[in-house]
Order: C-alpha cells, then sequence, then structure tokens
C-alpha cells in the first residue's frame, strides 16, 4: 500500500482506473486484506467455540516452577497440597515431587489429623454427622458447608483461633506453622470422593501395637515419612521417642498434631509404639542412610562450592571453626551414638526441611521438650537463618546411625 | 519451499513497483515541487537502507562474531555515539533541510491566479490572468504554462475534497467556507492525472482530473482560445440541447444556456477527458453519460436522460463534441 500510495493512489476508493498501474499492488493489498481478514476470523471462531474441551496438558512445555504442576481441572489450586521445596526449580530437580502430591503426601498429615480431630463435629465425605453433634448450638457445619466460602488464608486463620462463643476449638498449640496441612486438606475436601477419604485416613498396617497403623499412616510404617514435615523415627532410640510423645502430651513440647496424637490414648500405650519405631538394624540404617543422603545431597549440590551448606554446617556442628558464641551441635548430637544420652535426639540423617523447622521454633523459643529443653533453648538463641539452613543441611547429608544397644535394650 | 515462496512474493511486488512509472505516479515528477519531494524521498530512503544494513551489520556482528565482552569504553561509545551523537545530527540535518524545502512549495505565484473548487463530484477551474476583468470558466481539466509558478486558490462546495496531482506537487485540502492556497511550478510539458485525496462521498472515488502543462506560449494561446465564446453548429443537436433544459445547469458561453450549477461546457470539445478525469473523450462515452450518468458515477446530481432516443443522444453527444 506504501507503494500504490507513491504511486499516486488515494485512500478510501473503491475503484481506480486501469491504466494508473495500481492493478499489481492492489490486488497484493487486497490478497493481504482477506488473509488479515481470515486471521481476525480465527479469533472470533475461537472466541465463539464451545469451551468445554480439554484445555490441554498438565504441562506442556516441561516448566520447572512450582505453578506448573497443577491440574488445569482443580480450581482451588492455592494450597491444595503443600509440598516442601528446596530449589526455585522444584519439577526439575525434585524427582518425584509431582507424583508426591498427587498422591496427596503434602495433605495426609492434615487429613489424618482432621479424621482424628476435627470429624467427630464437622463429619468427612462418606461420614455424616450425629445427631448429638447437631443439637449443638451452634450447630458445627458439614465440612463442605464448613469450607465454602472461605479462601485458604482465612482457613488458616480459623483453624488457628477457632471461631470464638462456638464449640470450635482453636489450634492446640502455639505454633503458628502447623495449620497449612490442614487448610491443604481443606481446600480439597469439598466433593472428595468417600473412597478417597477413607484411602487417606484408613490405619496404614493391622500390624503392630495398638494404635501402630494410625502412627504409621504419617509416619511411615518403617518410620520414613517422606515427608519434610514429618520427622523419621527410625534414627531414634525408644527411649527418646517415649520420652518425646510424654513430651507431647502433657504440652511440653509444641505440636497440635502430635498432642492430639499422643493424648488421645492411654500413656501405658505411647512405650510399644516407641519400641516399634525405634527398633533398628544395621542393615536398615544403612540403606535409609543412603536414601537420606541421597535426598540430602541433591539440594547440597546445587550450592556453589565456595559456600556450600553442608559444609558451612559440618564446621558449625563440629566447631571448626571455635566460634565463641554458638555452642558445638555435635556434643550433644553427634553423630556419635556411644556418648549420646538417651533424651537427646540423634540428627544424622533426619529431613532436612524437619531440621530447619525444629531449629527455628527452638531458636523464637517456641519449642520446649525433654528434661534438657533448657539447654537446647540456650544452644539455639543465636542461630541465625543461615546457620540454621546450614545445620540442616549437614546433618541432613549425614549417614543415620545405629541407635546404642542399651537404649533399646528390650 | 518456503524460499520459493519467498522468492515468488518478491518478485510479484518487484513486479508491481517496477513501473514506477505511471499518470498519476509521484515518481513521473514534471513539477518543481515533486522533483524536490522525489529528492527528499530518495535522500531518505537511501540513508534508511544505509542505516538498516549498518545496524543489522552491527547486530550480526556482535552476536555472530564477535560475540566476547565489550569494554565498558567501548560500549559507551557506541551507545553515545550510535544511539545519541548519530541520531540527533541526522535527524537535525534532515529537519533542517526538509523545513527549507517548505517555503518555496507554498511560494506565491507569478501573475496567473486559478482558482479551483471542489464539487461533488468534479472541479470547477477558473482562470484568472493578471489584470483580467473576470474569469475564464472551465471545468474538470487544469491547463498550467511550464516554468512558471502558479497560484492555485482552493475552495470546496458542500464537502471537504483534497485537491492533488502527484507529479506536480503536494496534495493540501479543499474546505468548505474557506479558501487554501498552494502554488505548483510544472517544469516538462505533459499531461499529468490528479485526483481528489480526501473521502468526499459516495463517487469519491470517481473524481479525477488531468493537469495539462503546456509551453508558455500554448498555453497563453489556449487561455486566450478558452476566454472566447463557443462557436456552436447549428443543427438538431442544439435543438435537443436546449429542448432537455442543459442550459439550467450548464454555461455554454456565446449561448442562451447559463446555468452554474454543472460544469461549464463552452469548449467542453477541446477535453482530454470526460466526466472529471474517469472516462475517454469519446462518442460512445458521452451517450452513455448523458443517458445515465448516475450509473457511471453514483449519486451524481446530472439526472439521467435516458428517455432520448439513441439519435437523439448521438446527435446531443456530437453536436457537445463540436464544441472546441
Amino acid at each position: 500500500m506504501h507503494l500504490t500510495g507513491l504511486k499516486g493512489m488515494p485512500r478510501r476508493v473503491f475503484t481506480y482506473p486501469g491504466h494508473v498501474g495500481w492493478d499489481w499492488l492492489n490486488l497484493i493489498s487486497t490478497v493481504g486484506a482477506f488473509v488479515m481478514a481470515a486471521g481476525f476470523l480465527v479469533f472470533v471462531v475461537d472466541l465463539l467455540r464451545p469451551k468445554r474441551t480439554k484445555i490441554g496438558d498438565r504441562n506442556p512445555w516441561g516448566a520447572g516452577t512450582l505453578e506448573w504442576s497443577l491440574d488445569l481441572e482443580d480450581d482451588n489450586w492455592g494450597v491444595r497440597s503443600i509440598p516442601h521445596i528446596e530449589t526455585r526449580y522444584p519439577l526439575w530437580q525434585q524427582p518425584k515431587l509431582v507424583e508426591r502430591m498427587d498422591a496427596g503426601r503434602f495433605y495426609l498429615l492434615g487429613a489424618r489429623h482432621y479424621d482424628s480431630a476435627c470429624r467427630v463435629c464437622h463429619g468427612a465425605p462418606g461420614v455424616t454427622q450425629g445427631a448429638t453433634v447437631r443439637a449443638m448450638l451452634p450447630a458445627p457445619p458439614p465440612i463442605g458447608d464448613a469450607v465454602r466460602d472461605w479462601r485458604p488464608n482465612e482457613l488458616g486463620w480459623i483453624v488457628r483461633e477457632g471461631v470464638k462463643m462456638s464449640g470450635m476449638p482453636g489450634w492446640p498449640s502455639a505454633r503458628n506453622d502447623e495449620v497449612w496441612p490442614v487448610v491443604a486438606f481443606l481446600t480439597r475436601v469439598r466433593g472428595m470422593r468417600p473412597e478417597h477419604y477413607a484411602a487417606l485416613v484408613g490405619p496404614a498396617t493391622a500390624e503392630g501395637p495398638p494404635g501402630f497403623g494410625s502412627c504409621a499412616g504419617c509416619h511411615g510404617i518403617d518410620g520414613l515419612s517422606g515427608n519434610e514435615r514429618i520427622p523419621r523415627l527410625d534414627i531414634q532410640t525408644p527411649d527418646y521417642l517415649e520420652m518425646a510423645l510424654l513430651t507431647y502430651r502433657d504440652g511440653r513440647r509444641q505440636s497440635g498434631y502430635m498432642r492430639h496424637a499422643a493424648s488421645a490414648v492411654p500413656a501405658e500405650t505411647l512405650r510399644p509404639l516407641a519400641q516399634r519405631f525405634g527398633r533398628l538394624s544395621d542393615a536398615t540404617a544403612r540403606g535409609a542412610g543412603q536414601a537420606a543422603r541421597a535426598a540430602g545431597s541433591g539440594a547440597a549440590g546445587a550450592a556453589g562450592a565456595s559456600d556450600d551448606p553442608v559444609e558451612e554446617g559440618r564446621r558449625l556442628a563440629f566447631a571448626l571453626d571455635r566460634r565463641r558464641d554458638l555452642p558445638a551441635c555435635h556434643s550433644c548430637h553427634g553423630p556419635d551414638a556411644e556418648r549420646r544420652r538417651p533424651d537427646t535426639p540423634s540428627l544424622s540423617g533426619q529431613y532436612r526441611g524437619y531440621l530447619e523447622t525444629q531449629l527455628i521454633l527452638w531458636r523464637d523459643g517456641l519449642r520446649g521438650g525433654g528434661p534438657r529443653a533448657e539447654l537446647m533453648s540456650e544452644a539455639a538463641r543465636r542461630l541465625n537463618d543461615d546457620h540454621i539452613a546450614a545445620l540442616a543441611a549437614c546433618y541432613s547429608s549425614l549417614a543415620p546411625e545405629v541407635p546404642a544397644a542399651g537404649g533399646a535394650a528390650n | 519451499m518456503r524460499r520459493g515462496q519467498r522468492a515468488a512474493v518478491g518478485l510479484l511486488i518487484l513486479s508491481g513497483a517496477g513501473g514506477c512509472h505511471g499518470p498519476q505516479s509521484v515518481f513521473s515528477a514534471g513539477g518543481a515541487d515533486a522533483i524536490e519531494l522525489n529528492r527528499l524521498f530518495a535522500v531518505m530512503l537511501v540513508g534508511a537502507v544505509i542505516l538498516w544494513i549498518s545496524l543489522n551489520g552491527l547486530f550480526f556482528h556482535v552476536t555472530r562474531r564477535r560475540t566476547g565482552h565489550m569494554s565498558r569504553k567501548l560500549a559507551e561509545a557506541v551507545i553515545i555515539g550510535g544511539g545519541i551523537l548519530l541520531p540527533v545530527v541526522v535527524l537535525t540535518a534532515l529537519l533542517a533541510w526538509g523545513l527549507s524545502i517548505m517555503p518555496d512549495q507554498r511560494a506565491p505565484g507569478e501573475g496567473l491566479r486559478v482558482r479551483i473548487t471542489g464539487e461533488e463530484w468534479w472541479w470547477r477551474v477558473e482562470y484568472l490572468p493578471e489584470g483580467a476583468a473576470g474569469p475564464v470558466i472551465s471545468a474538470n481539466e487544469l491547463r498550467l504554462p511550464a516554468g512558471r509558478r502558479t497560484e492555485i486558490e482552493l475552495q470546496a462546495g458542500r464537502v471537504i475534497h483534497s485537491f492533488w496531482v502527484p507529479g506536480l506537487g503536494g496534495k493540501t485540502d479543499m474546505i468548505p467556507g474557506r479558501t487554501t492556497r498552494m502554488s505548483l511550478e510544472p517544469v516538462t510539458p505533459g499531461t499529468y492525472r490528479g485526483q481528489c485525496a480526501e473521502f468526499c462521498g459516495a463517487s469519491h472515488a470517481l473524481m479525477a482530473l488531468n493537469a495539462v502543462v503546456l509551453e508558455e506560449g500554448d498555453f497563453a494561446r489556449w487561455l486566450e482560445a478558452e476566454a472566447a465564446p463557443a462557436r456552436p453548429e447549428e443543427g438538431e443537436g442544439r435543438a435537443i440541447f436546449f429542448r432537455e433544459g442543459c442550459g439550467a445547469c450548464h454555461t455554454i458561453r456565446g449561448t442562451p444556456a447559463a446555468g452554474a450549477v454543472g460544469p461549464d461546457l463552452t469548449h467542453f470539445g477541446s477535453r482530454t477527458s470526460l466526466a472529471a478525469g474517469i472516462l475517454p473523450m469519446e462518442r460512445a462515452a458521452l451517450v452513455s453519460w448523458i443517458a445515465n450518468a448516475g450509473a457511471i458515477k453514483p449519486e451524481a446530481q446530472m439526472p439521467a436522460f435516458a428517455h432520448l432516443s439513441k439519435t437523439e443522444l448521438d446527435r446531443l453527444a456530437g453536436w457537445l463534441e463540436a464544441l472546441e
């Protein structure tokens, strides 16, 4: 059209004489106009065509960031299943993350807690509320109705604070970080099929001492949860585990989940459970340790060699820098099973995310524990976030130890 | 395949643009202004091509040939020199030159003035020679003397138009109630086609005119002849013209026909085109035009004379053609 204009064609004419030499150029412009019109037509057709068809694959570009883990049908995707993220590109660098999210591993904790603590009043998929509960004033709404009008952040507030002047209690612990797996579950509970719910919350196994199936539902039959929010237990002695359960039960150690779980059963049932989880043979220690190392090294290897958090954590834990402000972790926690007291946990091979969370709680004064908790509070007081990340990286990368024979005597 | 298609499209464009010359092309410049505008265009085009090639060459160089780090000093020199200094210098020079051309394009004419009025959809053309008592009225054709700058006054009847003869100079809008002006300095004798360049209604596309540039002497003779009254033949054609009331709208000086609604027909037969530049001055075209002007030029104000017989139309057309 520029060339036709140079050849004297004005705008807005519907015809022109044959001898002015615009014909070929105008033909090209006309073809172009039709091509453009066809383009607009494609847009209009796309605008008007029915949209009920499947939009596309879940992650068509093989992207690495977390939002691409979504499946498109899911409307409530904000915190459907809070995964533990270690890198900026978790879908590339944390293999099996998506499968684990899909399997509900990250709201398993919330689902099982719900089943144990909340179902009594609110019912559950396939579980109706009893008449007595419905006679409460105000009556607790069925869970599908209860979650309908709230966004995830609001659900988090409700779960943490409870509803005053009603029967809805707040979270039974001072911790602020625990409610999100429950919220993740609540965002999924509407429309959940009863059999799916039953599979999520049912006992993991019929074996073991009373209550073991329930514990193993989160902690795993072998004490390996596969979830960074849930500690692995196979590296601890039965004595330590029993002490931990008792401190949870009486509130000296803070966790809404564990306080509920440990208080729901008689105190004398805790010992067999501790023994069941704490029992550990050399073989499983080694195998599990390699697995834990592999898990830890994936993230650790991503960092540069100069500021490798594992190495930095090692220097802190073993006091290689002779710092005057931070006590050496290894003098109580090892790795050195011989020297560790039974009421002091082993940290080697523990999940990195779990270690970080616990260290932050210690540092912030939110965590108590056994008789020597005061020591740990004092030791953790001056840790900063970098120290905590480094220590968690270091201990999670170490091979688990075999618990001292004396501790697991029977 | 792809390359073949691209080559085909390129060839098509070249074949269209190849003959850049045409009766209405800016490249067939026959006026001082058009020649100057052509030079401006050529300089801009060559400059743009040089800049385009240089810039892409630079891109190619830094992305394919020398991909390493550039020193900060060199990078700053490229950014300040090529990104600020060069554009400022080039654009200032072009602006200065472009502005310097503008006054020449609007320079006042010498002697002759021509008043052109845009009508729907034809041109009323009036020549006002220096010292003349009244205008020499014509229509749908502009004749200009070569080698002299002629003042052009532009008016419009009911709606806006724009006067543009690409071969002679730039375009100027014609606005009802206002007189705009321009001037043209033809250099080469010849015929240049012009066209209305602002949408003015249903037949905007059918509103053209020929600008005929004559040597100074030829022009003087032509103007003298144009100023003279018509020497109409007697005969049936003349009878039909007056019987059908054509004189209500058209003037033929030297006869009782003195209408001013439509184009002046005094020397109609000497024009190079019919119906404002859209038909050849031929008997058949004239017959069909008189029979139904609206069929050729939609919404034209001239009524259809379809009730005339073929013979009558032919006689009338023959008589009009003889008005030279």
